[in-house]
């Protein structure tokens, strides 16, 4: 075990535990965007920066991926770090200028107007690369990839066309943490504008309910090597059989 | 339909080996000249990578293109040593002579036209680059007659 303080609380932390993993603990609040507990930390947006002291020396690691090891003092609010966050703020907000969750953010740290600009500013995309990662290590499809460099990356079908591998789960849809990638279920049919993609959905044959794409039953009948009921019919029905 | 051929025989050079992505992408795009979709998707197949992931690999390297190209590929340096030497004339002279605008192909499949910046040279700059051979001290006059040389093959 290992000593931690983290603005002021004194607490322990086992090695590798992460600083993110100690603040929530602690119910110390620290923001973050491209964080999700189902995916490795890829650490790529930022936001949720610390400074930490280690032997005497201070310095800005980022929260969600940095594991403790040895004794060390935390401070999540900074003048370094505010300011640091702010920056980083003001270049997601001009970046997403329509993204509620930048504003959010933005306004709790009191940026207003980005002194950036940039043309393109109806996108809601930070680049975090979490629908890669979700579509990859989750679903094991790997649709998609983060495409270009600089300014231009952006996460991408390849030859930003329909997908052939997607399988219309919606995993990427529920990952982003701003609202970036959208499906729109319509006419027994589901469609991802950003992915260029669409899918037939099917039927619950107990409900009639729309519950699944074609693709997604195809893809489970071949991961899970067989048939199953839960391929036919929808969770509520399933349950409902159950009892 | 694209010949597959060259592709599998670069893929066989390099014992169908994930690791070697890179290198297969460059030797393939020599024999293609480009990466057309079909060889990707035969290399992705071969290597059972994604093409996600070769798609990423192909679009950060400005070395690799997804649109045919020419014979040869002249690069105009418009770094900021061979900028201050004329390097703007000479694109100008260049494009004219060519009638293509950057990242263009000229209509015979000749040339395609690209600027770079900075390719290391620039103690000789302005530099142009055509293929794979630098050329220095160049005036937007020797720079037609570098490019008339390489018109006929
Ligand atoms: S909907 Fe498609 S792109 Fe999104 S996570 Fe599922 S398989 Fe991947
Ligand atoms: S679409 Fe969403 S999850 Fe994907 S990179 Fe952009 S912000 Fe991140
Ligand atoms: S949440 Fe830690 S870097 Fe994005
Ligand atoms: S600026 Fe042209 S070679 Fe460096």
């Amino acid at each position: 075990m290992f000593k931690v303080k983290i603005d002021g609380i004194e607490t322990e932390a086992a090695p590798e535990t992460t600083i993110l993993e100690v603040a929530n603990r602690e119910l110390v609040e620290i923001p973050t965007l491209c964080f999700n507990d189902n995916v490795e930390p890829r650490g790529a947006c930022r936001i949720c920066t610390v400074e930490v002291e280690i032997w005497g020396r201070k310095r800005l690691v980022t929260a969600c991926n940095y594991p403790i090891r040895g004794d060390i003092v935390i401070d999540t609010k900074s003048e370094k770090v505010m300011k640091l966050r702010r920056l980083i703020l003001e270049v997601l907000l001009a970046r997403t200028p329509k993204s509620e969750r930048i504003q959010e953010l933005a306004k709790k740290y009191g940026v207003s107007q980005p002194r950036f600009t940039v043309e393109k500013t109806d996108d809601k995309c930070i680049v975090c690369g979490l629908c890669v990662q979700v579509c990859r290590d989750i679903v094991g499809v790997s649709a998609l990839s983060l495409s270009e460099r600089g300014i231009l990356r952006k996460p991408e079908t390849p030859f930003d066309e329909a997908s052939s591998t997607c399988i219309g789960c919606g995993s990427c849809v529920y990952i982003c943490p701003t609202d970036a990638v959208t499906m729109i279920d319509k006419d027994g049919k589901r469609f991802f504008p950003r992915w260029k993609t669409e899918f037939k959905l099917v039927k619950c044959e107990s409900c009639d309910n729309l519950f699944m794409t074609d693709a997604q039953i195809k893809y489970l009948k071949k991961v899970m090597g067989k048939d199953d009921p839960c391929l036919h019919y929808c969770p509520n029905c399933l349950a409902l059989f159950k009892k | 339909m694209t010949d597959l051929t060259a592709v599998d025989k670069v893929l066989q050079t390099h014992n169908h080996d994930k690791s070697m992505l890179v290198a297969i992408l460059q030797d393939a795009q020599e024999q293609y000249r480009y990466l057309p979709k079909e060889v990707l998707t035969q290399i992705s197949i071969k290597l059972e990578v994604p093409m996600s992931e070769i798609y990423q690999v192909v679009t950060f390297y400005k070395a690799f293109s997804l649109k045919p190209r020419g014979k040869h590929i002249c690069s105009i340096c418009m770094g900021t040593a061979c900028h201050v030497r004329g390097a703007p004339l000479i694109l100008e002279t260049v494009k004219k002579h060519l009638d293509v605008e950057p990242g263009q192909n000229t209509k015979n499949m000749q040339f395609t036209l690209n600027t770079v910046n900075c390719v290391g040279a620039c103690a000789v700059g302005p530099v142009v680059q055509v293929d794979n051979t630098l050329y220095g001290n160049l005036t937007s006059m020797k720079s037609i007659q570098l490019l008339k040389k390489f018109e006929k093959d």
